[in-house]
């Protein structure tokens, strides 16, 4: 387990990371929210100890310098085209096998797990941005390590690309590591991650499960159909239901499908339509960080 | 620490620009020693009993502070690309990783030098034997020449180290690299005069050449001037090295 504790960074004014503290356990895929500006690549920075500042960050209990091979026990992808341009893929994975002390076959190992055999003695300058993330990826699992701590992975992948990486933190996780995973697809994450840390301008808004925070926080209910929307309105509401108008429907909450169509059977009422609704990770999030967007678009009106 | 030394020799050894340095390096020697000090030599040049001395220290003096590059580069890559990162998350102490540049930078300059030293007086003997001239019997004091001109290269390698560790902007260090030996120190020592021997450069450039320069220390002495920049440079640049944040 990854325990983050009081993390702290500031420059000159202004407070980045405010006394952040969170858990990333093993066996799960954790995902790291936050909008633009609100911290994550410094916490990230922080946790690995490249940044200075206050607070501690603990893998299996133990500082991160306190291993004698760090790069077995956290593999990193902070950015797509952190690389020397003209040094060949092969020998950028090789001079951090070197560094890490991490065994040389495993850069042809890697290199065939991210689909970069082919362009292993070329000059990674030229490469898209996904092939970049791809050699990034690369080079956080090259130590098969413990933690994979990856800054918006999925950047510059194809659909291919991020279904792959998808399912190979999964499992990633699933082998008893544990993935920290920042993202602005909040579609991806949902659909990978089991936890989920949102920051929002430096300080921590949330720390739970997916399924606890779409349960906590979101809006579910039943969007219905019908001709005869006012008499449906009205014996819903007789029934304590609440009942807002919307895309030619209503949506209730307050009562389960199963009510609500016993409810308009025996009221004689025709459904066209009846579906529940749950919130997405999307308008849970927006919810969450609204007003923490460091640098929020200005909304117009007409 | 043996990992830490793999990979530097490794990053400095798998980027053109270390080849292209001491090509450039050594074309560049062969044009000054081996053209137009031997080839197209004047006949009254070749009279002088040290001329293939002072190829040598010549040489080491000038392309030193090409070969240096090399050096400077290993590290400003890692800030403009942001390998330094992966750098550091590898290793468990921060030093060891400053420790192992310094040890790749030294044996870089060190075994250049070497080459450096030995070639030039080589390229001036072939430039003037296809030319038909004989030089005259020649004084070469290997050991005097061999500590000078490795120390000569040393520290220029060092100067370019500590400055680019200190700025960590690559354009910055070079610039500022090339300025100070070149402009900066001509024109403080027309301020300083004769204690112009304890600017850096001068200092470097005395220990290879003491000759050249006139009003100088002796070569021992200008190489104490060197080793105590060197070692306030290092002192500096590591303190910043572990306590800055990496970017």
């Amino acid at each position: 387990m990854i325990t983050v504790e009081h993390l702290a960074k500031s420059y000159k004014k202004k407070q980045a990371v405010s006394d952040l503290s969170f858990k990333v356990e093993t066996g799960k895929v954790t995902g790291f929210l936050g909008p633009n500006g609100a911290g994550k690549s410094t916490t990230m920075r922080l946790m690995l100890g490249l940044d200075t500042g206050g607070g501690k960050t603990m893998f299996d209990g133990k500082r991160l310098h306190e291993y004698d091979r760090p790069a077995q026990m956290v593999g990193i992808l902070l950015e797509a085209k952190a690389f020397h341009p003209t040094r060949k893929a092969r020998d950028h994975l090789r001079i951090l096998a070197d560094a890490g002390g991490i065994s040389r076959s495993r850069v042809d190992e890697v290199l065939s797990e991210v689909g970069l055999t082919e362009v292993a003695k070329s000059r990674p300058g030229k490469f898209s941005l996904g092939m970049s993330q791809r050699l990034g990826i690369a080079a956080a699992i090259l130590g098969k390590p413990k933690y994979l701590m990856l800054d918006e992975p999925a950047n510059g992948l194809d659909p291919e690309g991020i279904a792959w990486l998808r399912e190979f933190l999964k499992s990633y996780a699933d082998q008893g590591n544990a993935v920290f995973v920042s993202s602005h697809g909040l579609s991806e994450i949902a659909q990978m991650a089991d936890n989920v840390v949102v920051i929002g301008k430096g300080k921590l808004i949330a720390d739970t499960s997916i399924t606890e925070l779409l349960a906590e926080n979101g809006h579910t209910g039943i969007f219905v159909r019908s001709p005869k929307l006012a008499v449906l309105e009205r014996a819903l509401k007789a029934g304590k239901a609440t009942v807002t108008h919307g895309n030619g429907g209503l949506r209730v909450s307050g009562l389960t499908t199963d009510e609500l169509g016993k409810l308009a059977f025996e009221s004689s009422i025709p459904i066209y339509e009846l579906s529940p609704q749950k919130a997405s990770l999307e308008e849970v999030f927006l919810e969450l960080t609204a007003g923490s967007q460091e640098f929020a678009t200005k909304k117009e009106t007409v | 620490m043996i990992a830490d030394l793999k990979a530097e020799f490794r990053k400095l050894l798998t980027v053109r620009s270390t080849y292209f340095i001491v090509i450039a390096s050594l074309l560049i020697v062969a044009l000054f020693a081996g053209l137009i000090s031997g080839f197209k030599a004047a006949p009254s040049d070749l009279h002088s009993a040290k001329l293939l001395a002072e190829q040598s220290t010549n040489a080491v003096v000038f392309v030193g502070l090409i070969l240096a590059f090399a050096g400077l580069l290993l590290v400003g890559h890692e800030y403009r690309y942001n390998t330094i990162m992966y750098t550091l998350t590898a290793t468990n102490r921060r030093y060891k990783v400053l420790l192992a540049k310094l040890i790749a930078v030294s044996t870089f300059a060190i075994i250049t030098s070497l080459i450096v030293t030995f070639f030039s007086p080589l390229c001036t003997i072939i430039g003037t034997h296809l030319h038909g001239y004989t030089i005259s019997p020649q004084t070469y004091d290997y050991w005097s020449i061999l500590w000078r001109c490795l120390f000569c290269g040393w520290g220029y390698a060092l100067y370019a180290f500590i400055l680019i560790t200190i700025l960590r902007n690559q354009i910055g260090a070079i610039v500022t690299f090339l300025l100070v030996p070149l402009i900066g120190e001509n024109i403080l020592g027309l301020l300083l005069k004769h204690n112009i021997k304890y600017l850096p450069f001068t200092a470097v450039q005395a220990v290879a050449a003491p000759d050249n320069l006139g009003n100088h220390l002796n070569a021992g002495h200008e190489a104490l001037v060197v080793l105590v920049y060197i070692l306030v440079g290092l002192v500096l640049s590591t303190l910043l090295f572990i306590r800055r944040d990496a970017n």
